[in-house]
């Protein structure tokens, strides 16, 4: 029978459904290196409009509400600081909202015109936004006094089109009023085809309420005088374009003290179009970019210690209380890993004891027969053999195949091989094999893990931090799954002994399964992007295991997105935005043209659904018409075709000029 | 909180159906034999068939005189309907029987939205279970590819901008990547689970719970269950009204969300709730659209059901 | 074949996690299906088989039980009852006239489980109370129906309370409809003869479509209910069976059939594949009926054998 079982520790959770408290505790871990860095995810008081962008659990909705009013609060309670102080000191207040709560999509359609709609959904917002700012005032107390409270009551209903003076003069009346409005803007957009029209007065211009509110806020209260109202505005990517052009005109043409912070998913933002002349809104002059879940995969030493806290504190607290209530683990301790160095004895567990029946040594005899006796296999089995370090015999042999490749004659390579093999080994690690180990351990190790049957996991916190890709809600989805297969397979995660590397294995899959079939858009564009990775990945793998890749780690590509065709770009643009890839810093000149490419990797997420390295290190570079193949649907026909040309490249006897066109300029790539 | 298991429902024997008689009869086409079967069966001086678009099914499948419309919107499409039944004032005292059987749920409670606001508060409705699903575990129920979620045209709510306390009840069956949409739309709110349970068969249920557990990371793991038989509306109305009651008693609630996804007689259930409880509140029912869906994933006839509604 | 051993292990712990968590862990899993041979050939590999089965196999834990059990008395007693009641008056929906009109028609019936009290149909009556909230007063024993008037010279069975119209049997799984029938033979044909106006219903929580037949045949019962109907597709190897569908090409049903039959006959020799052949693959909290597997809950020291059970029976005594 099964003993109950305690809670998951790191059961899945998001922004949403921690309390405040348990944020402001996460955030307290971050600190970047980059002062500025840490100025923006702290305290936003730059003016310049802002957006912040960030996959599916990057953690976005966290940092908006780690700026926001409601943890403003607990962090000046905590240090014993009155909110107004709080408020003037840090020089900004947050509102945060989420356009979920508007229901953008009903703006449309039921008979009516598309002006209509713009100009109501203009108004709603316009509503919707005043109703949270006054909110906020009541909460500050601002409506304390009375002839206060009815001054101020009376310049914002002053902001009105229309002069409404049957409502009390108190900043909780206003806003029930504006309330009124909104519900009865509510009840005419629903039921509008039901009841056959829309009668709504439209009380307020775009912008009135949203900046006048905050600036009658400032001139009368002290301190707010150089206080920044931030509206920090998420899930933008919730409206439709014209919404989103709405609001893109509100932030070009705002009013101080006002400015915005808009959160969306990658792929959220429409167009930065405007209503203003005709003007587009254009990067680092109205706006500024925080991609976040890019910035922790560059940030790696700080988004590693955000992690490994992370863990920390979901295993220390089952329910967080104070602020001070965890406290660093080892995680490691807790986890079995595979040590996959050329010296370790793990290996003698994985391969078979005889060289010569190991799956390496028996394809080189497959492979020498088609070499018409130049050399006999006894002969090269005994240069290259090294049976208490199976991984150096896997580079001896992956050397030989180079050498052999660029027409070294295959007596000659042998000798040399077996020289520079026992140098290394003596010398522990010096000379050019010292190099080319390096470059393909990781890929050989795959190999021989491949061979045995086994599966291809190392184990350790490690490994599950660079998996997740700077998204964290993906680590504790993996945590959250190896925790699960370790209680399954009758383990006592993190209580006694160590997670095996069987439910390391299974709970890595699964979280990767969860990655390809939750992350990607849906409708048919995101299955496009999914059997574009699927086709890309496929080679990837078939470099990995052959007798000779093409690259070492090679999970990464560049291309030259300006020759691609319209389609296969739309699909990599969606496959960028859904995190299936990631861009890489620095696209580079060509050195032989002035081509500028852009870098790619496949997220480390997905990298064991192919067994493809989640390293990143060799890239290859593909030409316009192999890409097209990969992520073009309607060009996929050339797909086998370029597949075998892979096939054959890395297979002996390595047929030369088939696969790769394109002049390789990475270590390891052999010119014809 | 209302009990609505005063209205009646009972199972119909095939044969019976012709006892009956109603002036209007409509059902959604569907190419299987538990919509086409009934629908010869029934005896009504006016019957319709419905062809939804989004079913996509070959031109000459569908039967003569079949009502189609180019609208995509579950709103615009029903309404042209009614239209063609002619005025409301003549349909007030007419006996109308909807088979829901192939509808698609948001037509189907738009309809009822509209029966509603006219006037007409009265009338019967046929539900045929499946006799069996062919492929189980499974069973792909309509396209993974959902569009967008949004509330169902009619029911929709106003909006309360403060939202500590926002709920969404899911009535989850099969379609896990369906609740995972939509839990995820929602992602602050709390998180309820309705269940079928009695389900329509001894195998669903677990069946359903293993779907829906694909959905958990959208769901979140603290998410509440609740049950509600999967071919009764008038309990799921009563057990979603009792639900609700009892949350706003702890706490109220600042938005609800009410996703349908189960069986279609739940859907009823939800649409019943809503026009009874639900209007002019900050209650909406939401839905994962789709472009395409399939059209059926069944074989054979089950039970028929008969639910007499009294909005 | 790698994958399929995957992806049934995967289910399997999704089950754990879900409907059999608190009943059934990974190592119960392990620990019963190594009992099974294993064999290289994948084909031929019993062990997968069993974990087939296993994944199939459908379990009802203790908050579905109950959930069922507030189903019988609302859907199969109450509703009915409410819905009776009204059409007797004129259509009302006012509950200020239902609900006191039901507690009268409540007030007036009885409750009974079927089999002797220490079996699960009577043991289940305890729950069905607590999760209706009803009061101790409407659940009787069989012997609590009739008394004997010995006032005459030959005494006589009398019905000991004439108030009540209503006697309801409950029962949580109708096979065959053997034991149904035996038992309320003694009951209601003297009731129903001392009573006629009396109305005396079954209604269960699971029923074989044999067993509904069955007993609906008896023609002794006003209502034979039952939530769930079981038809043939839920012989889980014969034909028609439904875990065998176009999906799972790579179980073949004759094979799992004999590794069935032949751990089976070890197990329980007269009935190898479920009382009456019942074959069927379920199981509840409070126990496991016979008519499943014996394979799933044969306790093998019972038998002198060496065969551990995964949802195990508590055995009823025939004797």
């Amino acid at each position: 029978m099964a003993t109950p079982t305690r809670p998951n520790p790191f059961s899945i959770t998001r922004a949403v459904d921690l309390n405040d408290a348990q944020i402001e505790e996460l955030w307290v871990t971050l600190k970047a290196e980059d002062d500025s860095l840490a100025v923006e995810f702290h305290h936003p008081t730059s003016k310049m409009p802002a957006y912040i962008l960030g996959a599916k659990g990057s953690g976005k909705t966290h940092l908006m509400r780690h700026q926001a009013f409601e943890l403003q609060k607990l962090r000046y309670q905590a240090e014993k600081l009155a909110v107004r102080e709080g408020i003037a000191r840090d020089g900004y207040i947050g509102l945060y909202m989420r356009c979920s709560g508007l229901s953008a999509s009903r703006f449309d359609g039921k008979r009516q015109t598309q002006e209509l709609w713009n100009d109501l959904f203009a108004y709603y917002f316009e509503l919707w936004v005043a109703q949270q700012t006054l909110a906020l005032a009541i909460e500050l107390k601002l409506d304390e006094h009375p002839e206060v409270d009815e001054a101020v009551s009376r310049a914002i209903l002053g902001l009105l089109d229309r002069t409404v003076d049957y409502i009390p003069f108190k900043l909780a009346s206003v806003k029930e009023f504006f309330f009124e409005k909104q519900k009865n803007l509510d009840y005419e957009i629903n039921n509008c085809l039901l009841k056959g029209g829309i009668s709504v007065e439209i009380l307020s211009t775009p912008g009135s309420l949203i900046f006048g509110i905050p600036r009658i806020l400032a001139n009368q209260f002290a301190f707010l005088k150089d206080v920044l109202f931030v509206y920090a505005v998420d899930e933008f990517e919730n409206l439709t374009s014209s919404q989103q052009i709405h609001i893109n005109t509100l932030y070009r043409e705002r009013e101080n003290p006002t400015t915005f912070r808009i959160g969306a998913r990658t792929y959220g933002v429409k167009t930065y179009a405007t209503n203003s002349a005709g003007e587009t809104n254009i990067r680092n002059s109205e706006y500024i970019e925080l991609r976040l879940d890019e910035k922790f995969r560059e940030l790696r030493p700080q988004y590693a210690l955000f992690c490994r806290s992370l863990a920390s504190k979901r295993l220390t607290t089952a329910l967080p209380s104070g602020l001070n209530s965890w406290k660093q683990i080892e995680i490691d301790n807790y986890l079995a890993n595979f040590d996959a160095g050329w010296k370790s004895s793990s290996w003698e567990m994985i391969v078979d004891k005889e060289s010569s029946r190991r799956p390496h040594f028996v394809r080189l005899q497959e492979n020498l027969a088609n070499l018409n006796g130049v050399v006999s296999f006894d002969e090269a089995f005994e240069k290259l053999r090294l049976t208490a370090f199976p991984l150096l015999e896997k580079l001896n042999l992956l050397l030989f195949y180079q050498k052999v490749a660029r027409r070294t004659h295959p007596k000659t390579a042998l000798n040399e091989i077996s020289s520079l093999a026992r140098q290394f080994i003596e010398d522990d690690e010096s000379g050019t094999y010292a190099q080319s180990y390096s470059h393909y351990s990781r890929d050989l190790a795959a190999q021989l893990l491949r061979e045995a049957n086994r599966p291809l996991t190392y184990g350790g916190f490690d490994t599950f931090i660079r998996m997740s890709g700077g998204i964290p809600r993906a680590l504790l989805t993996i945590l959250r799954s190896v925790y699960e297969w370790s209680i399954f397979e009758n383990e006592a995660p993190f209580e006694a002994g160590h997670i095996s590397l069987k439910a390391q294995h299974k709970g890595v899959i699964d979280a990767s399964d969860w990655y390809y079939n939750n992350m990607r858009k849906a409708g048919v564009e995101g299955q496009y992007v999914q059997a574009a990775i699927d086709r890309l990945a496929r080679l990837f793998r078939i470099s990995r295991f052959g007798d000779k890749p093409i690259e070492s780690s090679l999970s990464s590509f560049s291309i030259a997105e300006e020759n691609i065709s319209p389609k296969a770009r739309k699909i990599l643009k969606v496959a960028e935005e859904r995190a299936f890839l990631h861009r890489i810093k620095g696209g580079q000149k060509e050195r032989n043209s002035d081509e500028v490419t852009a870098k790619f990797q496949i997220s480390p997420m997905l990298a064991p659904r192919w067994d493809i390295p989640m390293a990143r290190r060799g890239i290859h570079p593909f030409n316009a018409e192999d890409f097209n193949t990969i992520f073009d649907p309607d060009e996929t026909s050339k797909y086998a075709a370029l597949s075998t040309n892979w096939m054959n490249s890395v297979t002996f006897p390595f047929r030369k000029g088939t696969a790769i066109h394109h002049t390789p300029a990475q270590f390891g790539l052999f010119d014809d | 909180m209302i009990d609505y298991t005063y209205q009646y429902r009972s199972i119909l024997n095939f044969d019976d159906i012709p006892n009956f008689s109603w002036d209007i009869f409509v059902s959604a086409y569907n190419p299987c034999d538990r919509v086409r079967n009934v629908f010869q069966k029934v005896q009504a001086t006016r019957k319709d068939w419905l062809v939804h678009n989004e079913y996509q099914l070959p031109s000459n499948s569908i039967p003569a005189n079949s009502f189609k419309s180019s609208s995509s919107m579950e709103d615009e499409f029903i309404m042209e309907y009614f239209e063609t039944l002619g005025a409301p004032g003549e349909l007030i005292d007419a006996k109308i029987c909807i088979d829901v059987t192939g509808f698609m749920r948001p037509h189907m409670l738009f309809l009822l939205r509209l029966l509603f606001e006219r006037g007409i508060k009265k009338f019967d409705i046929l539900y045929t279970e499946p006799g069996h699903y062919s492929e189980r575990d499974s069973t792909k129920f309509s396209s993974d590819d959902v569009e967008l979620v949004r509330p169902v045209a009619g029911y929709g709510a106003y909006g309360n901008h403060t939202t500590e306390n926002d709920v969404l009840i899911v009535n989850a069956g099969y379609e896990d990547r369906r609740v995972a949409e939509v839990a995820d739309e929602q992602e602050k709110a709390r998180k309820f689970v309705i269940y079928g349970l009695p389900s329509l068969k001894a195998d669903m249920y677990q069946q359903s719970v293993l779907r829906t557990r694909a959905a958990y990371d959208a769901l979140g793991d603290s998410h509440r269950t609740a049950f509600a038989p999967a071919s009764d509306p008038f309990v799921t109305a009563t057990v979603l009204s009792k639900l609700i009651n009892d949350e706003n008693q702890k706490q109220l609630i600042s938005n609800l969300y009410l996703a349908p996804l189960g069986t279609k007689p739940q859907a009823l259930g939800f649409g019943l709730y809503y026009l009874a409880e639900g209007i002019n509140t900050a209650t909406s029912i939401i839905y994962p659209f789709s472009a395409a869906y399939q059209a059926d994933a069944s074989t054979g006839m089950g039970r028929i059901w008969m639910y007499s509604i009294e909005l | 074949m790698d994958h399929i051993y995957d992806d049934l292990l995967k289910k399997l712990k999704q089950l754990t996690e879900t409907t059999w968590k608190e009943k059934i862990s990974g190592a119960d899993i392990t620990r019963w299906s190594k009992q099974f041979p294993k064999s290289d050939s994948a084909h031929d590999n019993q062990q997968l088989q069993a974990l087939f089965l296993l994944s199939n196999f459908i379990y009802f834990g203790q908050p579905e039980i109950r959930e069922l059990l507030r189903s019988l008395y609302r859907d199969l007693y109450k509703t009915p009852a409410i819905h009776t009641i009204r059409r007797a008056t004129a259509n009302t929906s006012d509950w200020g006239i239902l609900a006191p009109a039901f507690l009268e028609h409540q007030r007036k019936t009885r409750f009974l489980g079927v089999g002797n009290p220490s079996e699960s149909g009577v043991h289940l009556l305890y729950y069905f109370r607590q999760e209706n909230s009803l009061p101790k007063s409407l659940f009787i024993n069989s012997h609590e129906v009739f008394t004997r008037d010995t006032s005459t010279a030959k005494p006589s069975l009398q019905i000991k309370d004439d108030e009540i119209e209503n006697y309801i049997f409950i029962d949580d799984l109708c096979g065959s409809g053997t034991q149904a029938a035996a038992y309320s033979k003694e009951i209601v044909e003297p009731l129903r003869k001392l009573k006629p106006s009396v109305k005396v219903h079954y209604l269960m929580l699971f029923a074989t479509h044999m067993g509904l037949k069955a007993i609906r045949d008896l023609n002794r019962f006003d209502r034979v209910e039952a939530i769930y109907e079981l038809d043939s597709t839920f012989k889980s190897l014969e034909q028609n069976s439904r875990i065998f569908t176009s999906i799972d090409t790579d179980f073949d049903r004759l094979k799992i059939r004999t590794t069935c039959e032949t751990i089976g006959s070890q197990l329980w020799p007269e009935h190898p594949l479920g009382y009456k052949d019942g074959q069927l693959l379920l199981g509840f909290n409070h126990n496991t009926p016979d008519n499943a597997l014996p394979i799933f809950w044969v306790e093998g020291t019972e038998i002198g054998q060496a065969w551990e059970p995964i949802f195990k029976r508590y055995h009823k005594d025939y004797n």
